[in-house]
């Protein structure tokens, strides 16, 4: 998608959203989640998650445990209670991102 | 239709191929193209393992597991580093700042008394040249013993390698410092420097050595029992 640069800035607060409510994800799974509520506008590359991850981690914001499924082992993620914090952060800022080109894009002398 | 261990052992040995060495990191690119292979059979249940597994690996990009794999070493080391200077900054606060102003003054004494190039020298060589190479040696051991047991890398155990390494880049200007050993003494001002230098030097290493890289393998543990040395 042509769009995709523009939820660029967005992707950790998309993460922090999705596992505040669904508890806890494994990476596949959020990418996976992501492309069904957006109906496919939006796509989580491999490449950008799991550094996006990783960094959330060592941040201290995620906490990790590694779990047995069929024959393999899986890393979920959930959110430790400062991320929990930068969450309600993040999505205050957003919206204050959003009202302003809201008021950018609705402002007279740009029409 | 699921992936067989086979396939799983398959895939670790396709993530280590593609320069993925840590097995931490291994066991969750592994999950990640188990389940989009998965994906894929669901459409396409006729693809073979090998052309399914290709098809999900295009997906990382150009550089595959490339970057992946060098922001997750950015990130770690920077984590650590961070913890390091997290408990550092507790010996300058109290209670512990009365543990660091003893021994800075318990050194400075001690260079007083005995104020020769010769000892000074010896002390300070012993502090950040012998005892960090002896940790250094003791954590190679640990590596090697754990291995020889099941055959897997740790991205934690490189860094800590690293650090047992950072000593020796304090030690960079050694021409100056063996030069030290040839003279008879020191003024106040010159013990003051030397005291303080060693005693901020030793407690950065013992907070990496003895606090931080202990925690972190602690953590390491619960998350990868494998980790553990039997």
């Amino acid at each position: 998608m042509n769009n995709q640069k523009l939820y660029k800035g967005s992707l950790q607060t998309i993460i922090l959203n999705l596992l505040d409510e669904k508890g806890k994800l494994y990476g596949y799974e959020i990418t996976k989640l992501v492309k069904e509520i957006t109906k496919g506008n939006l796509t989580i590359s491999e490449g950008a998650l799991y550094p996006t991850l990783h960094k959330l981690e060592s941040e201290g914001v995620l906490e990790v445990e590694i779990t047995t499924f069929n024959n393999r082992k899986r890393k979920y993620y959930f959110l430790t209670q400062k991320g929990k914090e930068e969450k309600v952060t993040r999505l205050k800022e957003l919206e204050s991102f959003l009202n302003t080109m809201q008021s950018l894009i609705n402002s007279k002398s740009l029409t | 239709m699921e992936l067989t261990t086979k396939n799983i052992e398959q895939l670790y040995k396709f993530t280590k191929d593609h320069f993925v060495d840590w097995y931490d990191l291994q066991t969750e690119l592994v999950d990640h193209l188990a389940n989009d292979i998965e994906e894929i059979w669901k459409k396409n249940p006729s693809i073979s393992f090998e052309t399914a597994r290709d098809i999900s690996f295009k997906k990382f990009g150009i550089f595959g597991f490339g970057d992946i794999v060098e922001q997750k070493q950015n990130a770690l080391s920077k984590h650590y580093w961070k913890e390091v200077l997290k408990e550092f900054v507790q010996f300058f606060r109290l209670p512990k700042i009365i543990l660091t102003v003893f021994f800075c003054i318990g050194t400075y004494s001690l260079f007083s008394y005995f104020n020769n190039g010769y000892f000074i020298f010896s002390l300070i060589f012993l502090t950040t040249a012998i005892y960090p190479m002896f940790r250094l040696y003791k954590h190679v051991w640990r590596v090697k013993r754990r291995n020889k047991s099941n055959n897997k890398s740790w991205q934690l155990d490189g860094i800590i390698y690293q650090t047992a390494f950072f000593p020796y880049i304090v030690l960079c200007p050694y021409s100056t410092i063996v030069d030290l050993f040839f003279k008879p003494s020191f003024t106040p001002n010159q013990l003051i420097f030397f005291s303080v230098s060693l005693v901020l030097f030793s407690l950065l290493f013992y907070v990496s050595t003895e606090i931080v890289s202990p925690n972190m393998q602690k953590k390491m543990v619960k998350l990868f029992p494998d980790y553990a040395i039997v």
